[in-house]
């Protein structure tokens, strides 16, 4: 990553490019630092709905516009929010960049929220949480994180509860838009076939005399230590079981998540991108102790990379027959195992190479690219882009058992079970 | 071989080649990428399997890597998984196929495999049972799904109930439940064959280096006499047509009750294009106006925007060697379940009525135009392309054509493609989700 830039404007905002010439194309990013951890009680999934408020109408653009704009040109754009922030983005042939710059600068400080615009939205939000809802794993997740988080906002989902979008003002909304919305609370990330001086000159012209904004107090919430294992069940007709075994874990940036990392690529795979995906192995000890041996439908695992102190979760769907006390047992003995003995040096070797191996296959896209560099930049480091699969290969067995045996305990586990509920009394 | 130009996808820079046992390969040497995509198809979909064994076309794909005689599946999984690589197959209603990644180094590793695994498959008894769990209980899953229960309901009520188009290409519970080891043995040998196989490669490669590791490889496997032949196959895929219902046939509504959800999902459409119908791209082009472009198009505009209806409102063109449908669908609240079919439908018939204006179309053509690119930045991206070109007899200067026939495309061609299909008032609705009083009409 020795060809990353990074710049900064007067008014505080971040810029962070990567030239990159194999295409005619770049993606143009602004992240926000506001997600889910930003929302106080009565406001949850605020984050998100903003999103979809910008979409709509600042004084200059009006419902459509943007779509109309960036595919016109035969671009694409989106945004997503996450528990530690919100992201803007559009892709586009390298003549057309500046689309994105003059759209975006917009937007951060102009958008209007009309009364009619948020009260459509409402329903269409509402609409996209309820389709959240025919889906088991969602339903599983909500209560699992409810139940781990008793007081940090990780507790409550980025899409929000139902009572708080129904409650939710426009003036909320807004006032969220205002609070969090500025260039000192934003990073630019753009990748791609372009001119890095000549784009910051342009982000400088687009962005610099937008008005920095007086930021909240830093959220100072602390998630109390659990003292003692938990257990949630949700009952709801549904197809079969579905475990989901979670242990608390620590921030992104603590020395121990390189290793929290490794112990994942074992029990499930590695990390194709910054913040963990990539999916199971067939050859990860998750998939060869329940799917190869024919006990689970699937099985894989997830180490949460976030802001704060996060989950690592362990997930297995069963077979319509299968036993849940069977399964838990099963995923409890392979904790267990991490705890006895630390893996052996070449399966280490083997993870630092299948994640370089992911990670060159995943980076061909200026988006992933981007989606590398703003997810790390979020925690202040968008230095570890370069430096995620050294920190790996730098773990040693005994810190794999280490963080195995400090963090995958009884005490800090949260066990959320999906049982069927389909009106027989059975599964 | 072609020799090769400087620059773009064409018939100078693609390299097209049969190996001796009749496999087609197309290779596209990217060498700004440290990767390489292999991407493939084989004349083996669900039309080479009747409504009892639906489901053993995608099963026997999914079991290819299960065991050969010098590979276990678990040796097949380490070989891959020791280097980063990643091989899977899939079997849908036309084709089989095949798709794996690897850093370029690999790639060897990635075409011996393959090789293997198309040529020597022997489904052993037990990972067989396994995997046939494993897709029962992904079966399992889509049918708790409004979404995923509405389009294949409709796609059974669209088509004849004895075309594979109707059916799903996983199968369902009572069929893929009785599939036995020796089942899938023999639809490998009855339909695999290196003659019926296409196949691409895009990455950091040399043309001629890849052709000798394919030749080595995949060109061992050797045909076989009891193979379907692509005559047989082009007459499966023919038996597989649906037909559209006349207009005095009246519109089907079923509603498929999901308790415990929430939201119902709707699907209603019709028949509509082979790809190589002539008003295939009008229809491409009536597609992003209606339901594609920004958030959804006309009827996202509509549904969503304006009446703050759903999340998701969209149309869908499906075309490929058969005719495959045209729908419109979202997920809506069952209150809000008729306002949102009369929208979409208001929608669809005004685009049928009346041609768009000239901004709309032009905006359009440039989006689709302009796009490429992008559609072409990741390797698998232009592997399936390539795939795309060779399938649909496209030629392999299809890209540097394809402007001009969305340039040549006429407003009145676009409202004539519409017209075409969703002027028939005979459509099927489906809707999945709770029990909720039934629209009328």
């Amino acid at each position: 990553m020795d060809d990353v830039r990074e710049h900064s404007l007067d008014n505080g905002l971040a810029v962070v490019t990567r030239e990159l010439h194999s295409a005619p194309i770049a993606t143009f990013f602004v992240w926000y630092r506001v997600g889910a951890r930003n929302e106080r009680t009565g406001l949850s999934g605020a984050s998100h709905w903003v999103e979809h408020m910008m979409f709509k109408r600042t004084e200059r653009l009006a419902p459509g516009d943007i779509g109309r704009m960036i595919e016109g040109v035969g671009g694409t754009f989106n945004a997503f929010t996450y528990e530690d922030a919100t992201a803007y983005h559009a892709t586009l042939p390298t003549d057309h960049l500046e689309l994105a710059l003059e759209i975006e600068s917009d937007r951060m400080v102009n958008a209007v929220f009309a009364p009619d615009d948020v009260d459509s939205e409402r329903s269409v939000i509402i609409s996209e949480r309820e389709g959240n809802e025919a889906s088991p794993l969602f339903l599983l997740m909500e209560a699992v994180e409810a139940a781990a988080f008793t007081t940090h906002p990780y507790g409550h989902g980025v899409i929000g509860s139902k009572a708080d979008l129904r409650s939710m003002s426009r003036d909320d909304l807004y006032g969220h838009y205002q609070r969090y919305y500025g260039p000192n609370n934003a990073v630019v990330v753009a990748v791609g076939d372009f001119d890095a001086e000549h784009l910051c000159e342009q982000v400088a012209q687009h962005f610099g005399q937008l008005k920095p904004v007086v930021l909240p107090a830093p959220l100072s919430t602390q998630e109390p230590v659990q003292e003692a294992g938990r257990r949630v069940e949700v009952r709801h007709p549904g197809p079969f079981p579905i475990l989901m075994m979670c242990h608390h874990i620590p921030e992104r940036d603590h020395p121990d998540h390189a290793a929290l990392l490794v112990l994942n690529s074992l029990l499930s795979g590695p990390p194709s991108g910054p913040f963990g995906g990539g999916g199971t192995l067939r050859t990860s000890r998750l998939y060869q102790r329940f799917v190869a041996s024919g006990l689970a439908a699937s099985a894989g695992a997830d180490a949460g990379s976030n802001i704060d102190p996060t989950l690592h979760r362990i997930l297995v769907i069963l077979k319509p027959d299968g036993s849940p006390e069977t399964i838990e047992a099963a995923v409890e003995d392979e904790i267990q195992k991490l705890h006895d003995e630390p893996p052996q040096p070449e399966e280490l070797t083997r993870v630092v190479r299948q994640t370089r191996a992911k990670r060159a296959i995943m980076l061909e896209s200026v988006t992933a690219q981007a989606v590398q560099l703003g997810m790390l930049e979020m925690i202040g480091r968008w230095q570890l882009a370069g430096t995620l699969t050294e920190e790996m290969a730098a773990v040693t067995p005994v810190q794999v058992q280490y963080v195995a045996r400090t963090y995958l305990q009884p005490t800090s586990r949260v066990t959320g079970w999906f049982l069927p509920d389909n009106g027989n009394g059975t599964a | 071989m072609a020799s090769r130009s400087k620059h773009g996808l064409s018939e100078s820079t693609i390299f097209r080649s049969e190996l001796a046992n009749g496999t087609t390969l197309l290779v596209y040497p990217n060498p700004s990428s440290p990767s390489v995509a292999i991407s493939g198809y084989h004349a083996a979909g669900s039309v080479l399997e009747t409504r009892d064994t639906a489901g053993l076309a995608s099963l026997t794909a999914d079991a290819l890597n299960r065991g050969t005689p010098s590979r276990s599946f678990l040796e097949f999984s380490q070989a891959l998984d020791d280097v980063g690589a990643s091989l899977g197959f899939h079997a849908d209603t036309e084709h089989f196929a095949l798709g794996g990644r690897a850093l370029a180094e690999d790639l060897e590793l990635l075409l011996k495999l393959a090789a293997d695994n198309l040529g020597n498959a022997t489904f052993p008894d037990v990972e067989v049972a396994h995997l046939r769990d494993q897709t029962l209980a992904g079966i399992a899953y889509a049918d708790d799904n409004p979404a995923a229960t509405a389009s294949r309901r409709f796609r059974e009520l669209l088509y004849p109930a004895e075309s594979p188009n109707g059916w799903p290409a996983d199968g369902y519970q009572q069929t893929v439940s009785r599939l036995e080891p020796q089942d899938l043995r023999d639809f490998h040998t009855r339909t695999y064959s290196p003659a019926n196989l296409v196949l691409a490669v895009v990455g950091a490669v040399e043309p001629a280096s890849v052709f000798d590791m394919a030749t080595a490889t995949i060109g061992a496997w050797p045909s076989s006499p009891k193979s379907v032949t692509p005559q047989e196959w082009r007459q499966a895929l023919t038996s597989s047509e649906g037909s559209a219902p006349t207009s005095e046939t009246s519109c089907r509504h079923e509603h498929v009750p999901m308790p415990g959800k929430t939201q119902i999902e709707f699907v209603l459409g019709w028949l509509g294009f082979r790809r190589s119908d002539p008003e295939y791209y009008a229809a491409v082009i009536a597609n992003y106006i209606l339901g594609q472009m920004g958030l959804g198009g006309r009827i996202g505009t509509n549904v969503r925007d304006t009446q703050g209806l759903a999340y998701h409102a969209t149309s869908s063109l499906d075309a490929s060697l058969t005719t495959q449908p045209w729908t419109l669908r979202a997920g809506i609240n069952p209150a809000n379940l008729d306002r949102a079919i009369e929208a979409s439908l208001d929608e669809a018939l005004r685009l049928a009525e009346t041609p768009p204006e000239a901004d709309e179309l032009n905006l359009t053509k440039q989006a689709l135009i302009g796009s490429l690119p992008l559609r072409l930045e990741r390797n698998e991206g232009i592997a399936g392309v390539l795939l795309t070109m060779e399938r649909y007899g496209l030629g392999l200067n299809y890209l540097d054509e394809y402007p001009d026939r969305i340039r040549h495309v006429s407003a009145s061609d676009v409202s004539g493609a519409a017209a075409t299909i969703m002027s028939n008032p005979a459509y099927t609705l489906v809707t999945a989700g709770p029990e909720f009083e039934r629209p009328s009409g």
